[in-house]
């Protein structure tokens, strides 16, 4: 423990020696604490449902005259969105029977159907439910359970929030009347969001005209194609993170399994893998990419999956090299000679000194997968529309490049994106430097 | 210490090598490193493996705990270490007698620690695998180990990594380690060649210190004839994969009856002798692959004839204890009195 903590100790003095670690370490700080705060720093404008601005307005006008009226406009709105609620649960509770009956063969199909049917009509089930059923039974079947346990969900809600209208009608002090009704109106309003499926990371048109508005109080970093950039440029430094982390950790992984097995077993084994993985290199990533993302579909998670299977290979060759190398070490003949098995000997002696390399290069492909990734949204094949990601606000900027009466009169749509992906990648790049320096004992001096 | 085979002969060998064969698949073909060898080693003595590089010494002794690379195996042979049948071990028990009872230090204490280890961490990995002992205990005993082999503040060295320290000092903390378990054989592969001579002769002595207070055996190979007759109680000399000659260490120094052997001794320096260069013996061993088909050396050897090229001579028992295999032992033996003639 005492050697540990030792160790320990002077690694973290040599990481905070280090310059290139400090700056480093601090830039991507800056980045984390952005993505952390990012609702804090550009608050997405949650829509509100027009149903509750009347109850709304009057409680933040509040008179004790107007108790009455707002307890009505809240029990319209639980009649509204509410009242069915029972209904719509034991209709779909018997619809799960139903379902249950029927996989264990004791209805037939047609027998579901009708009844399925019969709630399409009712508008408790939408019609596409009845029409593919026959074609994708089962995952017809698995969306319909999702449907009943929303509608449950809905169920219970209902039940809470009656109790907690009636509760309302029971409150005298005005101070905690207003307290709990604001309470309700936000879980309503709460709701109501999860329900349209809103997405913060969808950036909200800001204007009506298409030309970028250069940077003011209210956007400062401007506005290119009816959106916010300092919004885009905050959010989507998660979208940053999510690309950079996920791809190079689930790439890094596929490239290390491959390389240490090619490497331990050898053989033809090894001929194979490494051949695959030369066919990989051998086409152009950016082209590869391209293609595999228009054949998945476009979208952020397909842009990943084609970056993750063109992007394992310089992994799966530096291990490989590096292992290669050192099992002809002697230190791995001593260790031998010790008696260690064999597991040991490439877990302890031999991985040790082959991954700080792999880790070094994912450090630094992080950044460089987001200027990809970016690359690929400015082509428009990965995010989708209006994604909070640089690259697509990049994108947004080539029709403006040219400018209006001079080059330069649009340049923020070009410059705010860009300086967040520039300090992103040198963050990484930093970093990746740093620890090689410090991590790395043979580098130590 | 010298002289002793009388009395060792009469034991039982700690470890006994029959008719041993390793060979090696390459992309050129199949290597045949070590060619019927034969030894046996008694307990508390040195045996000095003496040869080329190339000639099979350091098969010879890797084999003795089956540590081949992957692309070579014991073809044929026996090797009993006590009255353990080495090669009929699984691998699990294998590991047991590693570093255990047969222990290893190597030729380049620059390459043979792990770099990204601290020495105590080698030394503590080997106690813990073997000995069972908890950290602490194992934490004592390394700092125990390392005043041993003569490494200073040893509280203070065992934290270091390997880089940290000289190449002296590495060897030593390499000794510390193989002797951690207290092994019954050592086999030290050419361990002072990347030395500094000044260095080179305090680890031999520390290691026949050593080799009192742990009352081990020790398997040297080197090609360093200097070296041998300071350590070894027995020399084998190998070429070829072969062992040309073999006897008490003082037997192959006044009376080498190869002439291998012979021409071994005429390439070391002596400062008794006024000479403008140095007999050495001419050409290189040959590629593995290559052999003459009769006697390995023919091909360099000073007496070869016809005979030899055709015919591998056997290894033969010349006096008690001594054996070698030349077709024209009373031929060198002549030239060698020549040139005692002449020296005086």
């Amino acid at each position: 423990m005492i050697i540990l903590s030792e160790e320990f100790k002077r690694t973290l003095k040599r990481f905070f020696t280090n310059p290139s670690a400090i700056i480093g370490v601090t830039i991507l700080i800056f980045f984390v604490m952005i993505a952390i705060f990012a609702p804090w720093i550009a608050p997405p404008k949650l829509p509100n449902n027009r149903n509750l601005d009347k109850a709304q307005s009057l409680l933040d006008n509040f008179t004790e005259d107007n108790k009455d009226l707002i307890i009505q406009e809240l029990k319209e709105f639980w009649n509204d969105n509410y009242l069915f609620a029972e209904d719509d649960y034991i209709e779909m509770s018997v619809l799960m029977e139903k379902i249950k009956e029927y996989q264990k063969k004791q209805i037939s199909i047609d027998e579901l159907k009708a009844y399925i049917k019969e709630l399409t009509d009712i508008y408790i089930l939408n019609e596409t439910y009845y029409n593919k059923f026959e074609e994708e039974t089962n995952k017809v079947i698995r969306q319909l359970k999702q449907e009943f346990v929303k509608a449950e969900k809905k169920y219970n809600n209902s039940i809470v929030y009656s109790n907690m209208i009636k509760n309302l009608e029971e409150i005298e002090d005005s101070e905690k009347f207003i307290k709990y009704a604001n309470n309700l109106v936000e879980e309503f309003n709460k709701n109501f969001i999860k329900s349209i499926n809103f997405d913060p990371y969808i950036m909200p048109n800001v204007t009506t005209t298409r030309t970028p508005i250069p940077p003011s109080q209210e956007h400062p970093f401007g506005i290119v194609n009816q959106k916010d950039i300092f919004y885009g440029v905050i959010w989507g430094t998660r979208t940053a993170f999510e690309i950079g982390l996920i791809v190079v950790a689930i790439s890094t992984a596929i490239g290390l399994f491959v390389g240490s097995v090619a490497a331990y077993f050898g053989g033809w084994l090894e001929e194979v893998l490494m051949r695959i993985t030369d066919i990989f290199m051998s086409i152009p990533f950016m082209l590869a990419a391209m293609v595999l993302t228009t054949i998945l579909g476009l979208g952020i998670k397909n842009m990943m999956i084609a970056l993750i299977v063109f992007g394992w290979m310089v992994t799966a060759r530096l291990i490989r090299g590096n292992i290669l190398q050192a099992k002809n070490e002697q230190y791995v003949m001593a260790a031998k000679a010790l008696g260690v098995s064999d597991f040991f000997v490439i877990v302890k002696h031999i991985l040790p000194n082959t991954i700080f390399p792999v880790l070094i290069n994912a450090t630094m492909r992080i950044g460089s997968m987001v200027i990809t990734a970016a690359a690929l949204s400015f082509l428009g094949l990965g995010a989708p529309q209006g994604y909070a990601d640089w690259g697509s606000i990049l994108s947004y900027s080539r029709d403006w490049i040219i400018g209006g009466t001079n080059p330069t009169q649009y340049w923020f749509t070009i410059l705010y994106p860009g300086i967040a992906m520039i300090l992103f990648v040198i963050g990484w790049n930093l970093l990746g430097d740093a620890l090689r320096d410090i991590f790395d004992p043979r580098m130590r001096h | 210490m010298k002289g002793g085979q009388v009395l060792i002969n009469t034991k039982q060998p700690l470890l006994k090598v029959e008719n041993l064969h390793v060979h090696f698949k390459t992309e050129d073909g199949i290597i045949k490193a070590v060619n019927g060898v034969n030894f046996e080693l008694f307990s508390g003595e040195t045996l000095a493996i003496v040869g080329e590089s190339g000639s099979g010494k350091t098969v010879t002794a890797l084999s003795t705990i089956r540590l081949l690379d992957e692309n070579g195996w014991i073809s044929e042979g026996k090797i009993r270490y006590k009255d353990i049948d080495v090669l009929a071990l699984s691998d699990n028990q294998l590991r047991k007698i590693r570093g255990k009872e047969i222990s290893m230090i190597f030729q380049e204490p620059m390459t043979a620690l792990n770099p990204v280890f601290t020495i105590g961490d080698q030394i503590i990995e080997s106690l813990e695998l073997h000995l069972d002992m908890g950290k602490q205990e194992a934490r004592n005993r390394a700092i125990e180990l390392l005043t041993k082999v003569g490494i200073p503040e040893p509280e203070r060295r065992i934290d270091q990594y390997p880089h940290e320290l000289s190449g002296g000092m590495r060897q030593r903390a390499m000794i510390a380690m193989a002797l951690s378990c207290n092994p019954s054989i050592l086999i030290a592969d050419e361990p002072t060649t990347a030395l500094d001579v000044t260095i080179q002769a305090q680890i031999l002595e520390l290691m026949k210190e050593l080799q009192k207070e742990f009352q081990m055996s020790i398997i040297f190979i080197t090609h360093d004839l200097g070296v041998v007759a300071e350590m070894a109680d027995r020399a084998i000399v190998m070429y070829g994969g072969e062992v040309v000659e073999s006897a008490d260490i003082i037997t192959i120094f006044k009376k080498p009856r190869h002439p291998y052997t012979w021409g071994l001794m005429n390439s070391i320096p002596r400062i008794d002798r006024d000479e403008e260069r140095l007999l050495s013996i001419p050409g290189v061993v040959p590629n593995p692959l290559n052999f003459p088909k009769g006697c390995k050396f023919s091909n360099r050897c000073f007496f070869a004839d016809k005979k030899c090229i055709e015919e591998n001579p056997n290894l033969e028992e010349i006096e008690a204890n001594h054996f070698s295999r030349c077709w024209h032992i009373d031929r060198m033996l002549r030239e060698m009195h020549k040139v005692k003639e002449g020296e005086r």
